[in-house]
């Protein structure tokens, strides 16, 4: 399948988009780890953070849900954020919390969490510190990346939350396959 | 010729009418005249109405001539209504200036076609608030409900509904003047104008049912700013032209008809007439001539037969109350028909008479071609009530000795009767305004009973202990039909009155369910708190009090959270009952709709996904089980057809049962059709309800055709659908013949469910208590494991696929292939599997949360719900879990299973359900793949 080009020509067009829309980009951002590496969260969409609390799995699901947990009376799904980029699975430390995102999409809100190793902190980045999202030959990172913040030589991955979780279904689908 | 002119000669014509008291032959020609110089006036099909009205009349005049001085008064004046009749329209024709011009229906029509022309869009006046619209729409589909319930009421013959009825329109039409909603406006005008005629009930009824289904779907079409469809004015000439179409029949024509029945039947046999009136003309008694022996028996009879009466007005009078029991008819024709034998056999022609016509409708009654109530009630009281005068006058015959004074009324009472006898119900007599709650007492003082008839009766009671009305007649005070007509009308405002009483706030429904849900949260928090360790070891009293207090006033609130979202199933019956008239209208049967239970209470939103099932089981009921009157005559049942709704609450859960006496399932037939679509076995010895729920399977109701399987099944597998969604059930019981009976049984709400907690390894899952069948210890020899793949387990003979929760959900810390455990049995979509989990913890109830929409595909699991220790815990989807298994191939299995007695261990390649579903998942695994690659 020649999908490659289509795949890169769509990160182009992206690209644009981004470039265009750079001063929209710029604000706060919450910023997290994944193993070493850096990525934020536009903070509008950031409800709470809370620490670790018991996960009730749910069978049969993509293997990146980690399950559902109660969030003051509300069920909530979480997703494991490494294990959604396909990184490996680390045992939870003292540092590990859920970020409580919320989102809209074609007109329904979403609320989940999402699993990180580490909050950091609140960043404001101008929209001159913001690059477009390079283009990984197609892989499915670029499509959840906004741009690429920096900030005193840290390089930050700025999330298209809604994007990482919503169309994380089909790939949760073949990850289902897999497991 | 003017219109001012003809009505002044109709006017004239009437006075002469009404001064003259006994018509001359010279009067009857002038008459006549004047009615041939008007008929020739507005000749030529202008006004057909008027000319029909016209040559009636003409008709009665001619007969007239040949009759004796006491009919010629009679049906002299009886030209009265007709002349009325015209000057109404007269009047009208003027008004509206339409005389002149071609017929109305043709005008009618032009204003029809001059809406098509016109664009459908409904621009709204800048003068109207939207929200002020809006709020107006919303309310709308509830104010015609109501609407509907008071025409339904007025049907009836309520007098009060009829009242109530005519304010909601005026107020209707009041609103929608103000958002210049013409249509309805203009509608609702020509509906207050209908009201202000005396048509025939049912006509009426009709008419205004048919104006709120077009205002239901004008309503609908404003809301998205277009003009209803018809146009207003074509549901104002629906209700114009039916409107004189009413008046002309039945009502005109059936009268013109008596009046030229009595007419010929006078003229045919007029020197041995069949009444006796007419017989001894100018003379109002009859002479007898009996000896001793006659007199005597004579006496008998009297006294028989005033007893009887009597009897029969009890009866009558309790009617009401208890409604119509069959033994009741039959007791009251016995009356009747053992007063005819004997006055036959005395030769007291008149008595006989009214017997045998009373018996007559009485007969009718019994075979249930319509219901003793309201004003077929009521002219039995007033058979009774001649019959008592008349026996009366044979009694003074016979004690002072001569000759019998006759009754008058007679005559009437026959026609009366025998026009119920065709067929033709009478009008209602109009029952008296009864406020809510007033005593019998007090409605018969309104109705002119004096004071003191009344409290001689209540001091009475105080020694007899009989019921007032009972009394009252015992003294002989107050006619039967009186306390009878009270008592109606006490019911009615009784009825109307349980509707009205309560007093309600309107919220927004998010509101109530964000309530709910917190409500949830703090029974969550409480119980951690109550159940938390460093509290447990807390000695202290006085925590425990408050905290036992906390916990009370916690549950109550949950429960009285729960009760907001619940509402009364009557409005969803009142559709049904509306739906019933409908439907047995229009497939000409006769049904009656009896509801029961309508206050019972259900959640919100299953009261609108119960509805789709019902309007699917009652359509059934009317349309297939109900016979047609003749067959039904054949098999000796009632003529009226019955299809009865109720509800009530029977342990936890709501119970929803729609009876009908019609047919009832054919349990051969549907084995049969079952068979041949190889879902069951020919072996298989199937108990009736396993029969009957074969009506259910998708694709069943379709092929069989509708008198192969009784009708029924026409989208079962949809009710079916609907019911199993709101996790409920259906029963059904059946006798070919004799009709079925379908139970929905459905939880109390939505929201909560009850659950068994079961464990598997660290896991733990909740399922629904309503689809458990059975649960049960498990030991090796029961389980039978199948070319390795699939297992099955046998209880007490029948015979399960089994399903390992650790396989299932992938537990990692659950016991695969242990056979030490429990097995639950499950129920879904009419297949049973045995669950192999590690233990059955706790039965609770559970709030049921959706997992969030984050989560787009659970199988196996239909939610989640908060447990005490604040965890999710998840429910199983048990339908799901079931149609895991292959019905058809299971049955095959064991058949295989009884056929070849191998009861443990074999290698037999025949498909297992089980594999045959690992394998399917596994190819469905397949393609998934390849579609995201």
């Amino acid at each position: 399948m020649s999908s490659a080009g289509m795949e890169s020509a769509h990160a182009e067009k992206r690209a644009e988009e981004i470039l265009s829309s750079g001063a929209r980009l710029a604000g706060k951002y919450m910023t997290f780890k994944l193993a070493d590496e850096e990525y934020g969260l536009e903070i509008l969409k950031v409800r709470e953070i809370i620490g670790l609390m018991d996960i009730t799995r749910v069978p049969k699901t993509a293997g990146y849900i980690r399950g559902v947990i109660n969030l003051r009376g509300k069920v909530i799904p979480v997703v494991d954020l490494r294990l959604k980029f396909g990184m490996a699975r680390t045992e939870n430390t003292d540092q590990t919390v859920i970020i409580v995102v919320q989102y809209s999409n074609e007109n329904s809100d979403y609320t989940m969490g999402i699993l990180v190793d580490e909050v950091l902190e609140v960043l404001n980045i101008d929209s001159g510190q913001i690059e477009p999202p390079p283009s990984f030959g197609g892989t499915i990172e670029s499509e959840f990346i906004l741009g690429i913040g920096k900030s005193d030589k840290r390089v930050i991955f700025l999330l298209d939350i809604g994007r990482v979780l919503t169309e994380g279904d089909a790939s949760g689908l073949s990850s289902l396959v897999e497991a | 010729m003017n219109i001012e002119a003809l009505l002044e000669w109709v006017d004239d014509f009437a006075a002469v009418v009404i001064t003259t008291e006994t018509p001359d032959t010279e009067c009857l020609a002038q008459s006549r005249a004047i009615l041939v110089k008007i008929q020739e006036e507005i000749s030529e099909g202008v006004l057909p109405e008027i000319e029909k009205r016209l040559s009636v009349c003409i008709a009665v005049i001619d007969k007239l001539h040949h009759q004796d001085e006491a009919a010629k008064e009679s049906e002299f004046q009886s030209l009265l209504p007709y002349l009325a009749e015209i000057q109404n329209l007269l009047r009208k024709g003027k008004a509206s200036n339409r005389i002149s011009l071609s017929s109305d229906t043709e005008e009618e029509h032009a204003v029809d076609d001059d809406a098509d022309e016109e664009s459908d869009h409904f621009q709204l006046p800048e003068y109207v608030d939207q929200e002020v619209y809006k709020e107006f729409l919303s309310n709308f589909g509830h104010v015609l409900e109501e609407i509907e319930q008071d025409i339904l009421l007025l049907e009836k013959g309520s007098a009060s509904a009829k009242a109530d009825l005519k304010r909601k329109i005026h107020t209707l039409k009041g609103e929608a003047g103000v958002l210049s909603l013409d249509d309805v406006e203009m509608v609702c005008h020509a509906v207050e104008d209908l009201l202000g005629e005396n048509l025939p009930a049912r006509t009426t009824t009709d008419l205004l049912l048919e104006t709120v289904d077009w205002m239901r779907r004008a309503g609908k079409r404003y809301a998205d700013f277009q003009y209803p469809e018809p146009r207003g004015d074509y549901q104002i000439a629906q209700l114009k032209n039916r409107n004189s179409d009413a008046t002309d029949s039945p009502a005109l024509i059936s009268e013109t008809e008596a009046t030229y029945g009595v007419v010929q039947v006078s003229q045919a046999n007029e020197p041995s007439a069949d009444d006796l009136s007419v017989k001894d003309s100018g003379n109002d008694v009859i002479h007898v001539n009996w000896d001793e022996e006659t007199v005597t028996l004579v006496g008998e009879f009297l006294e028989e037969s005033e007893e009887g009466l009597s009897h029969a007005d009890q009866i009558l009078m309790n009617i009401d109350h208890s409604g119509m029991e069959p033994e009741k008819v039959n007791a009251l024709f016995r009356t009747f028909h053992t007063i005819k034998g004997v006055s036959g056999f005395l030769e007291l022609a008149e008595i006989t008479k009214l017997a045998h016509t009373t018996e007559t409708m009485l007969d009718q009654v019994r075979e249930g071609k319509y219901a003793l109530e309201g004003p077929v009630l009521d002219l039995v009281f007033d058979s009774t009530e001649l019959m008592r005068r008349m026996l009366k006058a044979v009694r003074a015959a016979v004690e002072n000795g001569g000759a019998i004074q006759k009754e008058f009324g007679l005559n009437a009472q026959i026609h009366k009767l025998n026009e119920v006898i065709k067929g033709r119900m009478p009008e209602a007599d109009e029952l008296l305004e009864v406020a809510p709650g007033e005593k019998l007492g007090q409605i018969l003082l309104k109705s002119n009973v004096p004071p003191s008839v009344i409290d001689a009766a209540l001091k009475a009671q105080v020694e007899s202990g009989r019921p007032l009305g009972e009394e009252l007649v015992a003294q002989g005070n107050v006619k039967p039909k009186e306390v009878s007509q009270a008592l109606r009308a006490q019911r009615i405002s009784a009825e109307s009155a349980s509707v009205k009483i309560k007093e309600t706030v309107k919220v927004d429904l998010e509101r109530v369910d964000r309530l709910v849900e917190m409500i949830g949260e703090l029974v969550i928090v409480e119980s951690m708190v109550v159940h938390a360790d460093e509290i447990a070891s807390l000695a202290s009293l006085k925590v425990r009090t408050y905290l036992s207090q906390l916990e009370k006033i916690t549950r109550d609130l949950q429960d009285t959270g729960m009760r907001m979202r619940m509402v009364p199933v009557r409005g969803v019956f009142q559709k049904m009952a509306r739906m019933v008239r409908d439907l047995a209208r229009k497939s000409g049967k006769s049904v009656r709709m009896v509801t029961a239970g309508e206050g019972t209470e259900m959640d919100r939103s299953m009261v609108e996904q119960v509805t789709d099932p019902l309007v699917h089981m009652i359509r059934n009921a009317v349309d297939h089980a109900i016979e047609s009157a003749e067959v039904r005559k054949a098999a000796g049942k009632q003529l009226e057809g019955s299809v009865t709704l109720s509800a009530y609450h029977e342990g936890g859960s709501i119970v929803i049962e729609i009876a009908d006496d019609g047919k009832g399932l054919d349990r051969d037939a549907i084995v049969d059709k079952a068979i041949r679509q190889g879902m069951i076995a020919g072996g298989d010895q199937l108990t009736d309800s396993e029969i009957f729920k074969l009506i259910f399977a998708p694709g069943f109701s379709t092929a069989a055709k509708v008198t192969e399987i009784s009708g029924r099944g026409v989208g079962m597998d949809v009710v079916k659908r609907n019911i199993e969604s709101m996790r409920g059930r259906i029963s059904i019981e059946s006798e070919k013949g004799r009709g079925t009976t379908f139970k929905l049984i459905l939880p109390l709400t939505l929201a909560i469910i009850d659950g068994m907690l079961v464990s598997c390894g660290s896991e733990k899952y909740i399922v629904p208590t309503l689809s458990i069948v059975e649960s049960l210890q498990v030991s090796p020899a029961m389980v039978n494991s199948f070319a390795e793949k699939g297992e099955l387990i046998n209880v007490r003979g029948e015979i399960f696929p089994l399903i390992r929760m650790a396989q299932l959900f992938e537990i990692e810390d659950g016991s695969p292939a242990s056979t030490d455990g429990l097995v639950v049995v499950i129920e879904g979509v009419g297949k049973k599997v045995a669950l192999f989990v590690d233990d059955v913890l706790t039965q609770q109830q559970v709030v049921i949360k959706s997992l969030g929409n984050g989560i787009q595909k659970t199988p196996f699991i239909s939610g989640g719900a908060i447990m005490s220790d604040g965890t999710v815990g998840l429910i199983l989807n048990v339908e799901e879990i079931a149609a895991l298994v292959d019905k058809r191939s299971n049955k095959k299995l064991e058949n295989a299973i009884n056929a070849t007695g191998i009861r443990t261990q074999t290698t037999a390649n025949a498909p297992v359900s089980g594999a045959l579903n690992l394998k399917r998942e596994a190819a469905m695994h397949q393609v998934q793949k390849e579609n995201t690659l």
